[in-house]
Protein backbone atom coordinates (compact mmCIF):
# COMPACT_ATOMS: atom_id res chain seq x y z
CA UNK A 1 0.00 0.00 0.00
CA UNK A 2 1.35 3.33 -1.00
CA UNK A 3 0.14 7.12 -0.93
CA UNK A 4 -1.93 6.70 -4.03
CA UNK A 5 -3.84 3.98 -2.26
CA UNK A 6 -4.45 6.05 0.70
CA UNK A 7 -5.70 9.13 -1.51
CA UNK A 8 -7.87 7.02 -3.35
CA UNK A 9 -9.35 5.16 0.11
CA UNK A 10 -9.87 9.33 1.59
CA UNK A 11 -11.56 9.89 -1.80
CA UNK A 12 -13.87 6.72 -1.71
CA UNK A 13 -14.42 7.35 2.43
CA UNK A 14 -15.67 10.79 1.45
CA UNK A 15 -13.08 12.45 4.02
CA UNK A 16 -10.70 15.63 3.15
CA UNK A 17 -7.55 15.23 4.62
CA UNK A 18 -4.00 15.25 4.51
CA UNK A 19 -2.51 11.52 2.88
CA UNK A 20 0.43 12.06 4.91
CA UNK A 21 -1.15 11.75 8.18
CA UNK A 22 -1.97 8.30 7.44
CA UNK A 23 1.39 6.79 5.96
CA UNK A 24 3.36 6.00 9.15
CA UNK A 25 0.52 4.37 10.92
CA UNK A 26 -0.05 2.19 7.69
CA UNK A 27 3.34 1.04 7.98
CA UNK A 28 2.01 -0.58 11.15
CA UNK A 29 -1.25 -1.54 9.97
CA UNK A 30 0.62 -3.54 7.26
CA UNK A 31 2.57 -4.67 9.49
CA UNK A 32 0.30 -5.97 11.93
CA UNK A 33 -2.13 -7.17 8.82
CA UNK A 34 0.86 -9.27 7.51
CA UNK A 35 1.00 -11.60 10.82
CA UNK A 36 -2.17 -13.39 9.09
CA UNK A 37 -0.26 -15.69 7.16
CA UNK A 38 1.21 -17.30 10.09
CA UNK A 39 -2.02 -18.84 10.36
CA UNK A 40 -3.45 -19.08 7.33
CA UNK A 41 -2.11 -22.97 6.71
CA UNK A 42 -4.43 -23.58 9.78
CA UNK A 43 -7.84 -21.70 8.50
CA UNK A 44 -10.12 -23.35 6.53
CA UNK A 45 -11.02 -22.34 3.02
CA UNK A 46 -14.70 -20.87 4.18
CA UNK A 47 -14.78 -17.43 5.53
CA UNK A 48 -16.66 -16.65 8.76
CA UNK A 49 -18.65 -13.43 8.10
CA UNK A 50 -20.30 -13.80 11.65
CA UNK A 51 -20.26 -15.92 14.63
CA UNK A 52 -24.51 -15.83 14.50
CA UNK A 53 -24.12 -19.60 12.49
CA UNK A 54 -23.01 -21.08 16.19
CA UNK A 55 -24.25 -24.75 17.35
CA UNK A 56 -26.05 -24.49 20.79
CA UNK A 57 -26.59 -27.18 23.10
CA UNK A 58 -28.54 -26.33 25.85
CA UNK A 59 -26.60 -27.15 28.88
CA UNK A 60 -26.67 -30.27 30.76
CA UNK A 61 -23.72 -30.69 33.10
CA UNK A 62 -25.67 -28.03 35.91
CA UNK A 63 -29.24 -28.64 36.91
CA UNK A 64 -30.87 -25.97 38.58
CA UNK A 65 -31.54 -26.03 42.05
CA UNK A 66 -32.88 -23.21 43.23
CA UNK A 67 -36.61 -22.56 44.70
CA UNK A 68 -37.16 -19.68 42.01
CA UNK A 69 -37.02 -23.01 39.41
CA UNK A 70 -40.89 -23.68 40.80
CA UNK A 71 -41.77 -20.05 39.99
CA UNK A 72 -40.75 -19.60 36.67
CA UNK A 73 -43.58 -20.05 34.17
CA UNK A 74 -43.44 -19.26 29.97
CA UNK A 75 -45.25 -15.84 29.06
CA UNK A 76 -47.89 -15.83 26.13
CA UNK A 77 -45.27 -15.98 23.61
CA UNK A 78 -43.27 -18.82 25.37
CA UNK A 79 -40.64 -16.85 26.46
CA UNK A 80 -39.16 -16.87 30.28
CA UNK A 81 -40.67 -14.33 32.34
CA UNK A 82 -39.13 -14.05 35.92
CA UNK A 83 -41.68 -13.52 39.21
CA UNK A 84 -42.11 -10.47 40.97
CA UNK A 85 -38.86 -10.14 43.20
CA UNK A 86 -39.78 -10.49 46.68
CA UNK A 87 -38.38 -8.71 49.91
CA UNK A 88 -35.70 -10.79 51.84
CA UNK B 1 -21.32 2.09 46.98
CA UNK B 2 -24.61 1.95 45.54
CA UNK B 3 -26.14 -1.72 45.05
CA UNK B 4 -28.72 -1.60 42.92
CA UNK B 5 -31.38 -4.62 44.26
CA UNK B 6 -31.10 -2.44 47.42
CA UNK B 7 -33.40 0.06 46.24
CA UNK B 8 -35.99 -2.52 45.90
CA UNK B 9 -35.79 -3.50 49.40
CA UNK B 10 -35.40 0.12 50.54
CA UNK B 11 -38.07 2.14 51.86
CA UNK B 12 -36.90 5.10 50.39
CA UNK B 13 -35.43 4.41 46.98
CA UNK B 14 -35.27 7.95 45.64
CA UNK B 15 -32.98 9.22 48.46
CA UNK B 16 -30.37 6.49 47.80
CA UNK B 17 -30.65 7.88 44.20
CA UNK B 18 -30.20 10.80 45.57
CA UNK B 19 -27.03 9.85 47.50
CA UNK B 20 -25.55 8.34 44.58
CA UNK B 21 -26.19 10.95 42.25
CA UNK B 22 -24.48 13.12 44.33
CA UNK B 23 -21.98 10.98 44.38
CA UNK B 24 -21.50 11.16 40.45
CA UNK B 25 -21.76 14.96 40.53
CA UNK B 26 -19.15 14.96 42.71
CA UNK B 27 -16.43 12.65 40.72
CA UNK B 28 -17.65 14.35 37.48
CA UNK B 29 -15.69 17.41 37.65
CA UNK B 30 -12.80 15.64 37.97
CA UNK B 31 -13.10 12.72 35.63
CA UNK B 32 -14.96 13.74 32.95
CA UNK B 33 -17.20 10.39 32.91
CA UNK B 34 -20.63 12.01 31.38
CA UNK B 35 -20.58 13.69 27.65
CA UNK B 36 -24.62 14.55 29.18
CA UNK B 37 -24.97 14.38 32.65
CA UNK B 38 -28.96 15.39 33.89
CA UNK B 39 -29.67 17.93 36.57
CA UNK B 40 -31.31 16.84 39.18
CA UNK B 41 -34.03 18.34 39.05
CA UNK B 42 -34.95 17.93 35.65
CA UNK B 43 -34.96 14.02 36.65
CA UNK B 44 -38.36 12.81 37.73
CA UNK B 45 -38.22 9.98 39.68
CA UNK B 46 -40.98 8.65 40.97
CA UNK B 47 -41.54 5.35 43.26
CA UNK B 48 -43.85 2.93 41.25
CA UNK B 49 -44.72 -0.13 43.01
CA UNK B 50 -45.02 -2.23 39.99
CA UNK B 51 -41.50 -1.22 38.75
CA UNK B 52 -39.11 -3.37 41.28
CA UNK B 53 -36.24 -0.72 40.76
CA UNK B 54 -38.08 2.40 40.35
CA UNK B 55 -36.62 5.23 41.82
CA UNK B 56 -33.77 4.09 40.50
CA UNK B 57 -30.89 5.70 38.25
CA UNK B 58 -27.89 3.97 35.14
CA UNK B 59 -25.72 5.48 33.50
CA UNK B 60 -25.70 4.54 29.54
CA UNK B 61 -22.70 4.59 27.14
CA UNK B 62 -23.35 7.37 24.84
CA UNK B 63 -23.43 5.17 22.11
CA UNK B 64 -27.32 3.16 22.96
CA UNK B 65 -30.01 5.42 21.83
CA UNK B 66 -31.84 7.01 24.45
CA UNK B 67 -35.20 8.38 23.71
CA UNK B 68 -35.21 12.63 23.54
CA UNK B 69 -31.78 12.27 25.57
CA UNK B 70 -28.35 13.44 22.79
CA UNK B 71 -26.36 10.77 22.03
CA UNK B 72 -23.14 12.01 20.20
CA UNK B 73 -21.71 7.82 20.63
CA UNK B 74 -18.15 10.22 21.78
CA UNK B 75 -17.82 12.73 18.26
CA UNK B 76 -18.48 15.91 17.02
CA UNK B 77 -20.00 14.93 13.79
CA UNK B 78 -23.38 13.71 16.14
CA UNK B 79 -23.15 16.87 18.69
CA UNK B 80 -26.70 17.57 18.26
CA UNK B 81 -28.55 14.15 17.42
CA UNK B 82 -31.17 13.53 19.34
CA UNK B 83 -32.50 9.88 19.11
CA UNK B 84 -36.47 9.67 18.54
CA UNK B 85 -36.27 6.62 19.83
CA UNK B 86 -34.70 3.95 22.79
CA UNK B 87 -32.65 1.60 22.06
CA UNK B 88 -34.67 -2.04 23.42
CA UNK B 89 -31.93 -2.25 26.36
CA UNK B 90 -32.75 1.03 27.18
CA UNK B 91 -36.80 0.76 27.11
CA UNK B 92 -36.42 -3.03 29.15
CA UNK B 93 -34.71 -0.85 31.85
CA UNK B 94 -37.42 1.69 31.96
CA UNK B 95 -40.12 -0.83 32.40
CA UNK B 96 -38.10 -2.46 35.41
CA UNK B 97 -38.32 1.50 36.86
CA UNK B 98 -34.70 2.44 36.35
CA UNK B 99 -34.46 6.37 34.70
CA UNK B 100 -31.06 7.15 33.05
CA UNK B 101 -28.97 9.77 34.42
CA UNK B 102 -26.76 10.81 31.70
CA UNK B 103 -24.75 9.40 28.72
CA UNK B 104 -21.37 8.14 29.48
CA UNK B 105 -18.04 9.07 27.70
CA UNK B 106 -16.62 6.88 25.48
CA UNK B 107 -13.92 6.73 22.73
CA UNK B 108 -15.78 7.60 19.51
CA UNK B 109 -17.60 5.39 18.12
CA UNK B 110 -16.32 2.88 20.56
CA UNK B 111 -12.70 2.97 18.26
CA UNK B 112 -10.46 3.27 21.53
CA UNK B 113 -8.61 1.59 24.28
CA UNK B 114 -7.97 4.09 26.57
CA UNK B 115 -10.80 6.23 26.88
CA UNK B 116 -8.52 9.38 25.07
CA UNK B 117 -9.83 9.20 21.80
CA UNK B 118 -13.45 11.12 22.93
CA UNK B 119 -14.22 14.28 21.07
CA UNK B 120 -15.20 15.57 24.73
CA UNK B 121 -12.31 14.79 26.31
CA UNK B 122 -11.17 12.16 27.72
CA UNK B 123 -12.53 10.27 31.14
CA UNK B 124 -9.54 9.77 33.57
CA UNK B 125 -9.04 6.51 35.83
CA UNK B 126 -10.68 7.07 39.65
CA UNK B 127 -7.92 5.24 40.77
CA UNK B 128 -5.15 7.51 39.84
CA UNK B 129 -5.94 10.28 37.44
CA UNK B 130 -2.32 10.16 36.08
CA UNK B 131 -3.81 7.02 34.26
CA UNK B 132 -6.47 6.06 31.46
CA UNK B 133 -9.40 4.49 32.65
CA UNK B 134 -10.08 2.45 29.48
CA UNK B 135 -12.40 2.40 26.83
CA UNK B 136 -14.27 2.25 25.05
CA UNK B 137 -16.56 2.29 28.11
CA UNK B 138 -14.73 4.87 29.65
CA UNK B 139 -18.00 6.80 31.26
CA UNK B 140 -19.62 3.93 32.53
CA UNK B 141 -16.77 1.98 33.78
CA UNK B 142 -16.08 4.97 35.59
CA UNK B 143 -18.88 5.81 37.32
CA UNK B 144 -19.39 2.50 38.42
CA UNK B 145 -16.22 2.23 39.98
CA UNK B 146 -17.07 5.87 42.10
CA UNK B 147 -20.71 4.98 42.73
CA UNK B 148 -21.26 1.34 42.40
CA UNK B 149 -24.42 0.58 41.06
CA UNK B 150 -24.85 -0.90 37.37
CA UNK B 151 -24.17 0.96 33.86
CA UNK B 152 -24.65 0.12 30.14
CA UNK B 153 -21.52 -0.52 28.09
CA UNK B 154 -20.77 -1.64 24.39
CA UNK B 155 -18.20 -4.03 23.67
CA UNK B 156 -16.95 -4.10 20.26
CA UNK B 157 -13.44 -6.06 20.91
CA UNK B 158 -13.00 -5.32 24.84
CA UNK B 159 -14.52 -2.40 25.35
CA UNK B 160 -16.75 -3.21 28.18
CA UNK B 161 -14.30 -5.31 30.06
CA UNK B 162 -10.88 -3.57 29.97
CA UNK B 163 -12.26 -0.88 30.93
CA UNK B 164 -14.05 -2.79 33.96
CA UNK B 165 -10.50 -3.83 34.98
CA UNK B 166 -9.06 -0.72 34.84
CA UNK B 167 -11.60 0.89 36.99
CA UNK B 168 -11.90 -2.46 39.26
CA UNK B 169 -15.47 -3.41 38.47
CA UNK B 170 -17.37 -6.49 36.94
CA UNK B 171 -17.73 -6.09 32.96
CA UNK B 172 -19.25 -8.61 30.84
CA UNK B 173 -19.23 -9.39 27.17
CA UNK B 174 -22.94 -11.42 26.78
CA UNK B 175 -22.80 -13.98 24.15
CA UNK B 176 -23.18 -12.74 21.13
CA UNK B 177 -27.23 -12.85 19.98
CA UNK B 178 -28.64 -12.67 23.58
CA UNK B 179 -29.04 -8.84 23.70
CA UNK B 180 -30.72 -6.69 21.58
CA UNK B 181 -28.88 -4.62 19.01
CA UNK B 182 -31.49 -2.48 18.38
CA UNK B 183 -30.83 1.14 18.91
CA UNK B 184 -26.94 0.35 19.30
CA UNK B 185 -25.33 2.79 17.09
CA UNK B 186 -23.25 0.22 15.23
CA UNK B 187 -19.62 0.29 14.59
CA UNK B 188 -18.70 -3.42 14.08
CA UNK B 189 -21.93 -5.77 13.83
CA UNK B 190 -20.78 -8.95 13.37
CA UNK B 191 -18.37 -8.28 16.48
CA UNK B 192 -20.31 -6.04 18.94
CA UNK B 193 -22.76 -6.50 22.14
CA UNK B 194 -24.24 -4.18 24.61
CA UNK B 195 -22.74 -5.17 27.86
CA UNK B 196 -22.92 -4.45 31.49
CA UNK B 197 -20.75 -2.87 34.20
CA UNK B 198 -21.62 -3.07 37.71
CA UNK B 199 -19.98 -3.91 41.21
CA UNK B 200 -22.08 -6.55 42.33
CA UNK B 201 -22.81 -9.78 40.59
CA UNK B 202 -26.23 -9.90 41.85
CA UNK B 203 -27.01 -6.96 40.01
CA UNK B 204 -25.41 -7.56 36.69
CA UNK B 205 -27.32 -10.38 36.80
CA UNK B 206 -31.01 -8.64 37.22
CA UNK B 207 -30.08 -6.10 34.63
CA UNK B 208 -28.76 -8.96 32.23
CA UNK B 209 -31.93 -10.98 32.64
CA UNK B 210 -33.96 -8.05 31.62
CA UNK B 211 -32.42 -6.93 28.87
CA UNK B 212 -32.11 -10.48 27.52
CA UNK B 213 -35.32 -10.65 26.58
CA UNK B 214 -36.02 -11.39 22.21
CA UNK B 215 -36.48 -8.89 20.66
CA UNK B 216 -37.95 -9.62 17.45
CA UNK B 217 -36.89 -6.08 15.91
CA UNK B 218 -33.02 -7.65 15.89
CA UNK B 219 -32.68 -10.21 13.42
CA UNK B 220 -29.47 -10.87 15.05
CA UNK B 221 -30.94 -12.00 17.89
CA UNK B 222 -30.58 -15.72 18.71
CA UNK B 223 -33.83 -17.94 18.69
CA UNK B 224 -32.20 -20.83 20.28
CA UNK B 225 -34.00 -22.82 23.75
CA UNK B 226 -30.25 -22.16 24.86
CA UNK B 227 -30.77 -18.68 25.63
CA UNK B 228 -34.31 -19.10 27.28
CA UNK B 229 -32.71 -21.75 29.45
CA UNK B 230 -29.56 -19.24 30.77
CA UNK B 231 -32.82 -16.54 31.50
CA UNK B 232 -34.00 -19.35 33.82
CA UNK B 233 -30.46 -19.57 35.53
CA UNK B 234 -30.02 -15.81 35.40
CA UNK B 235 -33.18 -15.86 38.09
CA UNK B 236 -31.56 -18.23 39.93
CA UNK B 237 -28.31 -16.06 40.23
CA UNK B 238 -30.43 -12.80 41.41
CA UNK B 239 -32.60 -14.56 43.76
CA UNK B 240 -29.94 -17.02 45.67
CA UNK B 241 -29.33 -19.80 44.07
CA UNK B 242 -26.14 -22.38 44.24
CA UNK B 243 -23.01 -20.27 44.52
CA UNK B 244 -20.65 -22.97 44.68
CA UNK B 245 -17.76 -23.22 42.34
CA UNK B 246 -16.17 -26.99 43.54
CA UNK B 247 -15.36 -28.73 40.56
CA UNK B 248 -15.59 -26.61 37.88
CA UNK B 249 -12.83 -26.97 35.32
CA UNK B 250 -10.76 -23.95 34.46
CA UNK B 251 -8.21 -23.65 31.32
CA UNK B 252 -5.27 -21.62 31.44
CA UNK B 253 -2.35 -21.37 29.43
CA UNK B 254 1.08 -20.11 31.30
CA UNK B 255 2.55 -19.15 27.44
CA UNK B 256 -0.68 -16.71 26.97
CA UNK B 257 -0.30 -15.37 30.66
CA UNK B 258 2.81 -14.61 30.58
CA UNK B 259 2.76 -12.59 27.79
CA UNK B 260 1.34 -9.93 30.31
CA UNK B 261 3.52 -7.92 32.41
CA UNK B 262 4.80 -9.61 35.60
CA UNK B 263 2.84 -7.78 38.15
CA UNK B 264 -0.37 -8.75 35.85
CA UNK B 265 0.44 -12.15 35.10
CA UNK B 266 1.26 -12.32 38.76
CA UNK B 267 -2.05 -11.64 39.99
CA UNK B 268 -3.49 -13.89 37.24
CA UNK B 269 -1.42 -16.64 38.87
CA UNK B 270 -3.10 -15.33 42.61
CA UNK B 271 -6.57 -15.40 41.19
CA UNK B 272 -6.15 -19.05 39.90
CA UNK B 273 -5.04 -19.69 43.39
CA UNK B 274 -8.07 -18.43 44.75
CA UNK B 275 -10.08 -20.39 42.49
CA UNK B 276 -7.94 -23.61 43.71
CA UNK B 277 -9.12 -23.28 47.07
CA UNK B 278 -12.72 -23.22 46.22
CA UNK B 279 -12.86 -26.25 44.33
CA UNK B 280 -12.30 -25.09 40.94
CA UNK B 281 -10.13 -27.65 39.07
CA UNK B 282 -7.48 -25.87 37.16
CA UNK B 283 -6.12 -27.68 33.92
CA UNK B 284 -3.00 -26.20 31.37
CA UNK B 285 -4.98 -26.35 28.66
CA UNK B 286 -2.93 -25.02 24.66
CA UNK B 287 -4.61 -21.50 23.48
CA UNK B 288 -1.73 -20.50 21.38
CA UNK B 289 -4.51 -19.75 18.77
CA UNK B 290 -5.55 -16.79 20.63
CA UNK B 291 -2.18 -15.12 18.80
CA UNK B 292 -3.75 -14.82 16.44
CA UNK B 293 -6.63 -12.51 17.29
CA UNK B 294 -5.50 -8.81 17.22
CA UNK B 295 -4.70 -8.94 13.04
CA UNK B 296 -7.60 -10.84 12.61
CA UNK B 297 -9.77 -8.84 14.48
CA UNK B 298 -8.43 -5.65 13.54
CA UNK B 299 -9.12 -6.20 9.74
CA UNK B 300 -12.26 -7.14 10.64
CA UNK B 301 -12.98 -4.60 12.48
CA UNK B 302 -11.83 -2.23 10.48
CA UNK B 303 -13.48 -3.45 7.30
CA UNK B 304 -16.80 -3.26 8.91
CA UNK B 305 -16.01 0.43 10.42
CA UNK B 306 -15.71 1.82 6.91
CA UNK B 307 -19.28 0.46 5.99
CA UNK B 308 -20.87 1.57 8.65
CA UNK B 309 -19.79 4.98 9.38
CA UNK B 310 -20.30 6.02 5.82
CA UNK B 311 -24.10 7.35 7.29
CA UNK B 312 -21.80 9.97 8.95
CA UNK B 313 -22.30 12.86 6.17
CA UNK B 314 -23.84 15.83 7.47
CA UNK B 315 -27.09 14.78 5.64
CA UNK B 316 -28.21 11.49 6.66
CA UNK B 317 -26.55 11.89 10.19
CA UNK B 318 -24.90 14.60 11.56
CA UNK B 319 -23.73 18.44 11.53
CA UNK B 320 -22.42 19.31 8.04
CA UNK B 321 -19.45 21.97 7.27
CA UNK B 322 -20.70 23.96 4.04
CA UNK B 323 -18.34 24.48 1.64
CA UNK B 324 -18.91 24.51 -1.84
CA UNK B 325 -20.82 22.16 -3.74
CA UNK B 326 -22.56 19.30 -1.89
CA UNK B 327 -19.43 16.67 -2.21
CA UNK B 328 -17.43 19.47 -0.87
CA UNK B 329 -19.19 19.90 2.04
CA UNK B 330 -19.31 15.60 2.67
CA UNK B 331 -15.73 15.83 2.21
CA UNK B 332 -14.94 18.56 4.47
CA UNK B 333 -17.50 17.41 7.42
CA UNK B 334 -16.10 14.17 7.37
CA UNK B 335 -12.30 15.30 7.91
CA UNK B 336 -13.14 18.04 10.30
CA UNK B 337 -15.78 16.10 12.27
CA UNK B 338 -14.40 12.81 12.63
CA UNK B 339 -11.37 12.06 14.97
CA UNK B 340 -8.45 10.90 13.96
CA UNK B 341 -8.28 7.38 15.01
CA UNK B 342 -12.30 7.23 13.34
CA UNK B 343 -10.77 8.44 10.29
CA UNK B 344 -7.68 5.79 10.34
CA UNK B 345 -9.73 3.05 11.15
CA UNK B 346 -12.05 4.06 7.75
CA UNK B 347 -9.35 4.75 5.33
CA UNK B 348 -7.33 1.14 6.35
CA UNK B 349 -10.62 -0.26 6.44
CA UNK B 350 -11.55 0.79 2.89
CA UNK B 351 -7.93 0.32 1.50
CA UNK B 352 -8.35 -3.51 2.30
CA UNK B 353 -11.93 -4.00 1.11
CA UNK B 354 -11.19 -2.53 -1.97
CA UNK B 355 -10.28 -4.33 -5.11
CA UNK B 356 -6.61 -5.91 -4.99
CA UNK B 357 -6.91 -5.95 -1.45
CA UNK B 358 -9.58 -7.94 0.27
CA UNK B 359 -8.37 -11.32 -0.67
CA UNK B 360 -4.98 -9.80 1.17
CA UNK B 361 -6.25 -9.06 4.32
CA UNK B 362 -9.75 -9.44 4.48
CA UNK B 363 -10.73 -12.67 3.26
CA UNK B 364 -7.45 -13.76 5.35
CA UNK B 365 -9.01 -12.60 8.22
CA UNK B 366 -12.37 -13.95 8.24
CA UNK B 367 -11.22 -17.60 7.38
CA UNK B 368 -8.61 -17.38 10.49
CA UNK B 369 -11.92 -16.50 12.46
CA UNK B 370 -13.52 -19.79 11.45
CA UNK B 371 -10.34 -21.46 12.53
CA UNK B 372 -9.78 -19.56 15.99
CA UNK B 373 -14.14 -20.38 16.57
CA UNK B 374 -13.44 -23.48 16.16
CA UNK B 375 -10.67 -24.06 18.42
CA UNK B 376 -12.24 -22.02 20.98
CA UNK B 377 -15.16 -24.31 20.80
CA UNK B 378 -12.85 -27.57 20.83
CA UNK B 379 -10.97 -26.05 24.25
CA UNK B 380 -14.22 -25.52 26.06
CA UNK B 381 -15.61 -28.52 25.15
CA UNK B 382 -12.38 -29.70 27.80
CA UNK B 383 -13.24 -26.97 30.31
CA UNK B 384 -16.05 -25.01 31.32
CA UNK B 385 -14.17 -21.96 31.22
CA UNK B 386 -10.80 -20.73 30.03
CA UNK B 387 -8.61 -17.95 32.51
CA UNK B 388 -6.27 -15.46 31.39
CA UNK B 389 -5.69 -11.43 32.15
CA UNK B 390 -8.14 -9.21 30.83
CA UNK B 391 -5.29 -6.60 29.63
CA UNK B 392 -1.17 -7.62 29.42
CA UNK B 393 -0.58 -4.53 31.73
CA UNK B 394 -2.00 -1.77 34.44
CA UNK B 395 -3.40 0.84 32.77
CA UNK B 396 -1.18 2.80 30.99
CA UNK B 397 -0.09 6.70 31.79
CA UNK B 398 -2.28 9.48 29.74
CA UNK B 399 -1.20 10.17 26.34
CA UNK B 400 1.58 7.21 26.88
CA UNK B 401 0.30 4.65 24.46
CA UNK B 402 -1.78 5.96 21.28
CA UNK B 403 -2.97 4.60 17.10
CA UNK B 404 -1.66 1.60 16.30
CA UNK B 405 0.10 0.68 19.22
CA UNK B 406 -2.97 1.26 21.29
CA UNK B 407 -3.89 -2.15 19.72
CA UNK B 408 -2.12 -4.34 21.71
CA UNK B 409 -3.99 -3.57 24.79
CA UNK B 410 -7.12 -5.65 23.57
CA UNK B 411 -4.80 -8.90 22.92
CA UNK B 412 -6.86 -10.84 25.30
CA UNK B 413 -10.31 -9.12 24.76
CA UNK B 414 -10.69 -9.89 21.10
CA UNK B 415 -10.99 -13.53 20.52
CA UNK B 416 -15.07 -13.34 22.43
CA UNK B 417 -15.72 -10.98 19.87
CA UNK B 418 -14.54 -12.89 16.54
CA UNK B 419 -16.44 -16.09 17.93
CA UNK B 420 -18.97 -14.65 19.81
CA UNK B 421 -18.42 -16.06 23.40
CA UNK B 422 -19.07 -14.78 26.64
CA UNK B 423 -16.66 -13.01 28.72
CA UNK B 424 -16.36 -11.78 31.80
CA UNK B 425 -14.04 -9.00 33.56
CA UNK B 426 -13.44 -9.70 37.09
CA UNK B 427 -11.32 -7.40 39.20
CA UNK B 428 -8.80 -9.20 40.72
CA UNK B 429 -6.04 -6.70 42.92
CA UNK B 430 -3.68 -3.76 42.63
CA UNK B 431 -0.52 -3.93 41.00
CA UNK B 432 1.18 0.14 42.25
CA UNK B 433 -2.05 1.19 43.27
CA UNK B 434 -3.62 0.61 39.92
CA UNK B 435 -6.08 -2.08 39.61
CA UNK B 436 -5.37 -5.48 37.78
CA UNK B 437 -8.27 -7.80 35.92
CA UNK B 438 -9.17 -11.47 35.06
CA UNK B 439 -10.92 -12.25 32.23
CA UNK B 440 -12.70 -15.61 32.16
CA UNK B 441 -14.47 -17.09 28.76
CA UNK B 442 -16.76 -20.05 28.39
CA UNK B 443 -19.38 -21.51 26.50
CA UNK B 444 -22.41 -20.13 24.44
CA UNK B 445 -24.96 -18.75 26.65
CA UNK B 446 -23.14 -20.14 30.01
CA UNK B 447 -23.18 -15.96 30.91
CA UNK B 448 -24.24 -17.18 33.95
CA UNK B 449 -21.70 -18.89 35.00
CA UNK B 450 -18.95 -16.06 34.24
CA UNK B 451 -21.34 -14.22 36.97
CA UNK B 452 -21.25 -17.53 39.24
CA UNK B 453 -17.47 -17.37 39.27
CA UNK B 454 -17.45 -13.52 40.25
CA UNK B 455 -20.03 -14.22 43.16
CA UNK B 456 -17.83 -17.04 44.52
CA UNK B 457 -14.71 -14.62 44.26
CA UNK B 458 -16.57 -11.92 46.34
CA UNK B 459 -14.90 -11.61 49.56
CA UNK B 460 -11.83 -14.13 48.59
CA UNK B 461 -10.15 -12.19 45.75
CA UNK B 462 -13.13 -9.07 44.81
CA UNK B 463 -14.57 -6.24 47.78
CA UNK B 464 -17.26 -5.11 45.51
CA UNK B 465 -18.01 -2.86 48.43
CA UNK B 466 -14.57 -1.26 47.98
CA UNK B 467 -14.57 2.80 47.73
CA UNK B 468 -12.28 5.03 45.53
CA UNK B 469 -10.76 7.76 47.60
CA UNK B 470 -11.18 11.38 45.76
CA UNK B 471 -7.73 11.88 47.20
CA UNK B 472 -6.53 8.60 45.08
Amino acid sequence: MDRQDVEKALRLAGIGDDPEKYMEQLEKVERLFSQLDRWLDEAPDEPLYHPLDIDTEPRKDEPITSDARDWIEGDEEGYVEAPPLRRR
Amino acid sequence: MLRLLDLFEADDPISLSEKYYERLRRWEGRLNMFITLREWGEIQLVHEPGKPLSGGLIPIKDNISTRGLRTTCGSRILENYIPPYDAYAVERLREIGLEVVGKTNMDEFGMGSTGENSGYGPTLNPWNTGHVPGGSSSGSAAAVAVAGGAALGSDTGGSVRLPAAYCYVLGLKPTYGLVSRYGLVSYADSLEQIGILARYPEDMAYILYHISKLDTRDMTMSRTEAREELRERLINLYTGGPSGLDGLRIGYSPELIEMADDEVAGEVYRALDKLVELGVKAEEIDLGFMEAGLSTYYAIAMAEASSNLMRYDGVLYGSMEREGDYWSSVYRTRGMRLGEEVKRRIVYGTLITSAGYSGRYYIKALRIRRWIRDMLIERLGRVDAVLMPTSPSTPPRLGEVEGVDMYALDLYTVIPNLTGHPAINIPAGFVGGLPVGIQLVTRYFNDDLLIRIARGLVGVLYDPSKEVEMDG
